[in-house]
């Protein structure tokens, strides 16, 4: 063994001490943070980019009005986005970061995984965090600290399945097809029953790997069935783009639903306008329609321009994210994230969709979840067209 | 009552089996050639097929037709990724020819760069597809989009025609030779690395000309190549690496897999079973169906 | 290896687990556990390089060392010390029944039959609803005494099983792997059982991947499927050519810099993929042998004129 080899495992441990040193640094002290865990590379990215756009929107909103008012003391805020990949361990990193190295309090995570991830350290280390996911699994009264921030199957679910029931009343069996990863499995263990309470027969229920590009026996195997109703929670607007216009080419007349699906745009651009048509939503949001107002439609046709995707579910989340801790904060009077989750139940804040208050103990036991409307909406001609606007209660 | 379901998964196998050779063959070619595995060979793929999307409503806005405006936004695409390809291969691979991790590792790092300058440039969200063959035709009573059936034929033509020019022609004959031995045809005066460049640049067009067919009918995001890449991946190694028959054979392989598997258990377990089956069969056959020892 | 090297990896090593006492802040803390499960990884990946193959399949066995400690400790509730060895004994297991099919199988075709490997694991995994489906598995923590301690834990057992991957690789079973690379056709006919050899040098180190797999889910304390695709291993490789092949110190030096690097590169948010994208590219061009490459130029380069004065 030479001396260069000898050298070699101080040289190791040099080189950390080196990595320390890069290490550290906090923003200003008037200025509160909240963390996004967001995916931003890979298939999942244009959701955690139009994320972190709407928080930046609240955050300059929030700002220019002045801030936020702590005992006699005024806060900016801000946002501060990492990648966490849409897996455990990219979300264990980012958290790390956030949380450990930044000293950020208040988290936004996106996906189950990353969430799973996050939550372990902000409920053990006293954080609050905004959850971004379509499950159940991280949301109740054992995750004092968790808040969800947009309307999942849980809520999105009943107010199709009754929609449903009222506009097509002779139909009676659904087939299911979800994505195989977390929020695949998750959803579809919420709207399977559901169906089933709601009486209908649910034939069949099937995953698919993400990554998959070819959907031809898929859409035969759905086909197969001859359900009235074919149910695709889950899929990603290009996933559901294919399988939609292979369901077109084999014929299929059922009704279909993208109970998770947000946005005409985004599906119609590998589907095609025909094979989209008729088609419902769950979880766009019909900015045109009228529950909207000039003001809305502004930030939308914005974010359109900035990042492709106008506003939906997932990315106004970031801006109800920032909204629901501002409110929260105010309340308390506090920026301790425990009084800050006392506070939050009891809080109205300025939501986009307009002012709403706490509540979902019917479905979680705790109320931990922001009373949005849900808006039942169909593609039609390639434009969302609002079927149903559906108030969520549940206190 | 098996014959219209089966006629209907012979047919939906061949869709799939088309566009799985027609991205495999540039993979094959490379390591053919260089011995390396491409990992970027999926990028060049997206980068074309975005470019198809933005070139075609371009060049219809500015009154071509739509099937000159694409024919002409392909040549373009093509075009432009061969030139990407070429400086990828001056500027790097041309270090790391035969030698198989440096090559991976730097095709990869590629991916990752590409991956994140293709989704600051055009940002995440699917593109809307250019309708270049509208509609659907009948096939022994099985409707097949007409898009499909255009993939379908340029494969075989596509496949016929390499097939032929590395039977026929010089190019063709010394790249041959170099992937059965380089050391042999370099001492015969072939000059191996202009060739394995000519063969990289052969393989990139292929890869665009792949994503170019594919717009139309495939979704078009920056992260669309690496999805094929992998099935691209089985499809070489049991077929056998470098070789073009055993890349149309792999192909087809597991494009059987997924329709059968797909129709009759699920897709997921059918995804599943194209792991194992590749591993299967590379055990009986070491080196791919028509790998040469 | 002779008596002073076992001195100097014990001198070395001291310092090393000792140096992780500088790092008490949390964010310190769980970088610089990263960065010894990705030497671990990485000089496991390295082993199976001396036979000259890839193993993309390890990615697969961090995961069973990562289930393993999951299983062991949130639902048989097993010690510690056994939830920590249960992992890369399974893994061990696996991959010699793995092994002893597939290493008869060389260069590309292996290394592709390593990515289905992994890929086929993964869904599987996803699979099996007991173990958390995709969703994985949460709350796997060590016991509270090591709250303090985990970032000295995980280097000692990290320089332990480095240290033991050093002795074997410079031990006769070393060089006969070394001999398998060169020829393995040579080493066949002298009578040496080369699929045996292969086998248990790829053992060996799906023992080691088990190991950082089982550390892997003690210190991030949560786990899914999808942590441990073939991407894993991409990285572990791009470790050991980053760092240089030839020395197992090159393994580590690449793990430290490239985690350090995608450490600092989380704060650049959408541009981090780019980032070490580049980092990588940029690399292996200018340094094609690797960090150790580059220190034994300048090594030549500083020693080139006393060896000229010494001749004159």
């Amino acid at each position: 063994m030479s001396r260069q080899m000898m050298a070699k495992p101080l040289l190791g441990a040099a080189a950390l001490m080196v990595g320390g040193l890069l290490i550290g640094g906090a923003g200003p002290a008037d200025t509160i943070r909240l963390g996004l865990s967001l995916p931003l590379s890979g298939g999942g990215a244009i959701w955690g980019k139009g994320t972190a756009w709407m928080c930046d929107k609240a955050a300059a909103q929030i700002n220019k009005a002045g801030g936020v008012n702590v005992q006699g003391k005024v806060y900016k805020v801000a946002c501060v986005a990492y990648d966490n990949k849409y897996t455990a361990a990219g979300g264990a990193s980012v958290a790390h970061t956030l949380l450990d190295r930044d000293g950020i309090k208040y988290v936004l995570a996106m996906g189950t995984a990353p969430i799973l991830a996050t939550q372990s350290l902000t409920e053990r280390q006293g954080d609050l965090l905004f959850n971004l996911s379509w499950g159940k699994a991280t949301k109740g009264p054992k995750f004092p600290l968790t808040f969800d921030v947009f309307n999942s199957p849980a809520e999105i679910g009943p107010a199709i399945i009754k929609f449903i029931a009222k506009t097509y009343s002779s139909a009676k069996t659904v087939v299911m097809l979800n994505v195989d990863d977390a929020t695949g499995r998750e959803t579809e263990a919420i709207m399977r029953p559901m169906w089933k309470k709601a009486g209908y027969r649910v034939l069949a229920s099937m995953f698919y790997e993400r990554g998959t590009t070819e959907f031809q026996p898929t859409a035969l195997r759905l086909a197969s069935y001859k359900a009235d109703i074919i149910d695709l929670p889950t899929l990603p607007p290009p996933d559901a783009g294919k399988v939609l216009k292979d369901l077109q080419t084999l014929g299929v007349k059922g009704v279909k639903i993208l109970d998770d699906g947000t946005s005409a745009s985004a599906v119609e651009a590998t589907s095609g306008r025909s094979a989209l048509d008729g088609v419902y939503m769950g979880a766009a949001i019909p900015i045109d329609g009228p529950s909207f107002d000039a003001r809305q439609r502004a930030i939308s046709k914005e974010a359109k321009a900035a990042f492709g995707d106008p506003v939906n579910l997932v990315n106004i989340s970031g801006y109800d994210a920032m909204q629901e801790l501002v409110a929260g904060i105010e309340k308390a009077q506090s920026l301790n994230p425990h009084a800050i989750a006392k506070a939050l139940p009891t809080v109205h804040f300025k939501s986009f969709y307009g002012d709403v208050g706490f509540g979902g103990a019917a479905a979680y036991g705790v109320n931990i979840q922001p009373l949005l409307p849900v808006y039942v909406t169909q593609v039609v001609n390639g434009k969302l067209v609002d079927r149903a606007k559906v108030a969520v209660s549940g206190k | 009552m098996m014959s219209a379901t089966f006629v209907q998964l012979v047919i939906i196998s061949l869709e799939i089996g088309s566009v799985y050779v027609l991205f495999s063959l540039g993979l094959t070619l490379i390591f053919g050639i260089m011995k390396v595995v491409n990992f970027a060979h999926g990028q060049f793929f997206a980068v074309s097929a975005i470019l198809v999307t933005i070139l075609v409503p371009f060049l219809a806005a500015h009154g071509l037709p739509v099937l000159p405006a694409y024919f002409l936004a392909t040549a373009t695409t093509v075009a432009v990724t061969v030139m990407i390809g070429w400086g990828v291969y001056q500027f790097g691979l041309v270090r790391f020819l035969r030698d198989m991790e440096g090559a991976f590792i730097l095709t990869l790092g590629l991916a990752m760069l590409s991956d994140g300058l293709m989704l600051s440039i055009f940002g995440g969200a699917p593109r809307p597809e250019p309708v270049i063959v509208p509609g659907t035709v009948r096939i022994f009573a099985v409707a097949v989009l007409a898009q499909h059936v255009v993939v379908f034929g340029a494969a075989v033509c596509i496949t016929g025609a390499l097939y032929w020019s590395m039977t026929a022609t010089r190019l063709g004959k010394a790249l041959r030779a170099i992937a059965s031995d380089h050391e042999a045809a370099m001492l015969q005066g072939i000059p191996y690395r202009r060739l394995s460049r000519d063969g990289f640049l052969i393989a990139t067009a292929l890869a665009a000309i792949a994503g170019a067919l594919m717009a139309p009918i495939s979704e078009v995001t920056p992260a669309v190549g690496n999805d094929y890449l992998m099935n691209g991946f089985m499809a070489v190694v049991v077929g056998g690496l470098g070789s073009v028959p055993g890349a149309i054979l792999g192909a087809m392989f597991i494009a059987v897999i997924e329709a059968v598997g797909g129709y009759y258990v699920g897709p997921s377990a059918a995804t599943m079973a194209i792991f194992v089956m590749v591993i299967v069969v590379l055990l009986i056959r070491p080196r791919g169906l028509l790998g040469r020892a | 290896m002779r008596r002073r090297d076992h001195i100097v990896w014990l001198a070395g090593g001291l310092i090393a687990v000792a140096a992780t006492r500088l790092f008490q802040d949390a964010y310190s803390i769980s970088v610089v556990n990263l960065v010894f499960i990705a030497c671990l990884f990485a000089a496991s990946f390295r082993f199976v390089m001396l036979i000259g193959e890839m193993s993309f399949a390890s990615a697969a066995f961090v995961g069973v060392g990562a289930y393993g400690a999951g299983v062991a400790t949130t639902l048989l509730h097993w010690p510690f010390a056994l939830a920590m060895l249960v992992g890369p004994v399974v893994a061990t297991l696996v991959s010699i029944g793995f092994g002893l099919i597939v290493l008869r199988i060389k260069g590309p075709y292996f290394m592709l039959i390593g990515f289905a490997f992994a890929e086929a694991v993964q869904i599987a995994a996803a699979q099996i609803q007991v173990i958390g489906g995709p969703s994985g598995m949460v709350g796997i923590f060590a016991p509270r005494i090591l709250d303090a301690w985990m970032q000295s834990f995980v280097a000692a057992v990290v320089v332990t099983a480095l240290y033991l991957l050093y002795r074997l690789e410079w031990s006769d079973f070393g060089r006969l792997l070394g001999a398998i690379q060169n020829n393995d056709n040579v080493a066949r006919t002298v009578g040496v059982n080369v699929l045996g050899a292969k086998v248990t040098c790829f053992a060996v180190a799906s023992f080691m991947a088990g190991l950082a797999g089982s550390l892997t889910a003690f210190v991030n304390n949560v786990i899914a499927p999808s942590d441990f695709g073939f991407m894993l291993a991409n990285f572990a490789l791009v470790y050991v050519k980053v760092g240089g092949e030839r020395s197992l110190f090159g393994a580590v030096a690449g793990a430290t810099v490239m985690v350090l690097l995608s450490s600092y590169s989380i704060v650049l948010g959408a541009s981090n993929e780019l980032f070490y994208g580049a980092a990588i590219v940029v690399t292996i061009l200018l340094m094609p042998q690797g960090l150790a490459g580059l220190v034994e130029k300048i090594r030549l380069r500083l020693m080139a004129p006393k060896a000229v004065r010494r001749e004159a």
